[in-house]
């Protein structure tokens, strides 16, 4: 009955641990919270480095990976001939549906004048395969390139993709600028 | 440093990119008479607001799963609270962020001062051990989803021998501390990596892991709990934490009969028989001279261990890989440059920065390999002597550091529960435990 009254050495001895484990924790988190000063960082392709070789699609955890092709209007040839919708044969006929390179048909193009075509991605459906940036890039303005979309990404502590490109592409953006958009000069 | 020199280049990349790359290709640009060259539509930024709904789901959870656990005393209701935690933070939000992670970011957090560690990381850290400090392991039995997903599945809980047991209990020790070796060194995020329920819960993974998952799953038809016992690392620091808890498990409320029926309904052997028989001091005695006799040893045997592996455990990270292939590429020029020294070649960059780079890997590895192999032969030592926990109590009693809060045991004791919530009943003799349930 004595040992309901008065605390066992052992009850105290928790009692400290609990206490001092409570005390840990609002400081750890309170620390946390004040150390703002590094920015969180995110993960991105940096277009410069990337070729284009389609680990982005498969490599990535999420399926449909997160990494999508995206147009840079500014910087496109609005080429009537887009090797980034169609393949590069050097023969025949090149414009019709058999040879659109994207294998989800992402890709679509509206005439506006003589000779210029306008295309679209439909971010939707792309699968971050690359095969137009690769036709885009060796052929044209290199105005479609791949981006991490972080609407998608899960933000993993290790990126997949960057496990496994080659190019050491993928690499750390702060996450208040998570995007390397390819952007005209001025 | 040398991240914020990273980070500069990165920002400055794409404006030297478009430079080259205008300057490079054919096409100029088109002079159109009546077409406004549309701008692209801003890429959505990363959605943060999800984060303050997962940390105030999981203390509401924590709590709540305390009160039913501990209070309620139902297995039914800690049931339906096990499954939303499954759907919310395993299938709605894919596994991720996850308290067992968590120790990745707060060790790398702690190895480097530039990284910022997220609030919602940082909470789903410390929360389930502040609730472990109070009430035991409640995030295992409740609120974790790769606990709830095993834990569903039992169907014929089979009891393991004592003597695998004991090995099998240090592997989530090993665990942990190659973890943390690998995500403070930045090299690798193991647990996230080799984790084998994240490819259900994301429909998609690596076939190996997959397989994995499943076996894990299989295997936890008849063995509680596998991977919570045998693997997880963040159960190690749970375990820690609940020795302290205020208010944990007690299977009968009343006196116990000693009847066993408790002990064979926890699935994962965490119910200690009372103590019968007092162990002879001098064979506890004998037994921890011994073992503290052969500590040292096995820690100066596995820590040099330990240091003849860093280089092995070092190659594993990408920056020393790189340097590797790069030197190599420059000792023996392959007819056509890999890409990976043309993509470094076109950063100006020498094979000199990529071998600085790994090297200083190669050092951190160098001083963390040995402490990992220190560890681990402590572990062993350790864990021989793990049946000499003095054990005070004459009933069957929920062991907390072991106890996954599962509330199996409740419903297996005959004693009736229901008399707990009357008023005591006046006898002098039977004793009411520590208030338990009330108290919370």
């Amino acid at each position: 009955m004595a040992d309901s009254d008065k605390p066992t050495r052992r009850e105290v001895l928790r009692d400290t641990v609990r206490l001092c484990g409570l005390a840990g924790g609002a400081f750890a988190l309170g620390g946390i919270a004040t150390r703002s000063e590094a920015a969180e960082m995110v993960w991105q392709i940096d277009p410069d480095k990337c070729t284009e070789c389609g680990l982005c699609a498969s490599a990535c955890v999420l399926e449909p990976s997160a990494a999508k092709c995206v147009h840079a209007y500014a910087q496109c040839g609005y080429c009537k001939l887009c090797f980034g919708l169609f393949r590069d044969k050097r023969t025949g006929d090149t414009t019709t549906a058999e040879n659109v390179r994207c294998p989800t048909d992402a890709i679509s193009r509206t005439f506006i004048e003589d000779p210029y075509h306008q295309i679209a991605v439909d971010e939707n459906r792309c699968i971050g395969c690359a095969l137009c940036v690769k036709g885009c890039h060796q052929f044209g303005n290199g105005s479609m390139y791949l981006q991490i979309r972080h609407d998608r990404c899960a933000n993993c502590n290790q990126c997949a993709i960057a496990n496994v490109c080659p190019a050491d592409a993928v690499v750390r953006v702060p996450g208040h600028r998570p995007y390397m958009l390819k952007r005209p000069k001025g | 440093m040398r991240r914020a020199g990273a980070a500069f280049l990165c920002l400055v990349a794409p404006l030297v990119a478009f430079g080259q790359t205008a300057d490079q290709h054919s096409q100029p640009p088109p002079q159109f008479t009546d077409y406004r060259i549309p701008i692209e539509r801003a890429a959505a930024p990363r959605d943060g607001s999800f984060q303050y709904v997962d940390l105030a789901l999981l203390a509401c959870l924590l709590v709540l799963t305390a009160w039913i656990v501990l209070k309620r005393r139902s297995r039914k209701e800690l049931r339906i609270v096990s499954l939303f935690a499954l759907g919310y933070f395993g299938f709605y939000r894919l596994g991720c962020v996850c308290s067992i992670g968590s120790i990745q970011n707060v060790a790398y957090a702690i190895a480097h001062s530039d990284y910022r560690l997220p609030l919602t990381v940082a909470g789903f850290f410390v929360l389930p051990l502040l609730a472990a400090l109070f009430f035991g392991r409640v995030f295992c039995g409740g609120v974790c989803p790769m606990g709830a997903m095993q834990d569903l599945l039992l169907v014929k809980p089979i009891r393991i021998p004592a003597s695998w047991r004991a090995p099998l209990e240090a592997a989530p020790y090993v665990y942990l501390g190659a973890a943390i070796l690998f995500a403070s060194t930045g090299s690798a995020f193991a647990i996230c990596e080799y984790d084998p329920f994240v490819g259900f819960f994301r429909m998609h993974g690596h076939f190996l892991m997959i397989l994995f998952g499943s076996a894990i799953l299989a295997v936890s038809l008849f063995i509680g709990r596998p991977y919570c016992r045998f693997l997880c690392p963040y159960g190690v620091l749970l375990r820690w934490a609940s020795v302290f808890a205020k208010y944990s498990v007690s299977v009968t409320p009343q006196e116990c009969v000693q009847c066993h029926m408790c002990a064979d309904a926890c699935p994962f052997e965490a119910i200690q028989p009372p103590a019968i028989a007092k162990q002879d001091r001098t064979e506890i005695r004998r037994r921890l001279t011994r073992t503290l006799a052969v500590t040292p040893i096995l820690i100066a045997l596995f820590a040099f261990a330990g240091w003849r592996m860093s280089p092995m455990m070092a190659s594993w990270d990408l920056r020393v890989h790189r340097a590797h292939v790069l030197r190599d590429a420059e000792m023996h020029p392959p007819k056509v440059k890999t890409v990976l020294a043309d993509a470094w070649d076109r950063h100006r960059k020498t094979t000199q920065d990529a071998y600085v780079e790994g090297s200083a890997v190669e050092h951190e590895f160098a001083i963390g390999a040995p402490i990992l192999g220190a560890w681990i032969g402590l572990v062993f030592a350790l864990k021989s002597l793990s049946n000499l926990r003095r054990r005070g109590s004459n009933d069957y009693e929920a062991d907390s550091s072991s106890c996954l809060s599962c509330a199996r045991c409740y419903s297996a004791c005959p004693v009736p529960h229901r008399e707990y919530a009357l008023p005591p009943l006046p006898m002098a003799s039977i004793e009411p435990p520590e208030p338990v349930g009330g108290a919370v």
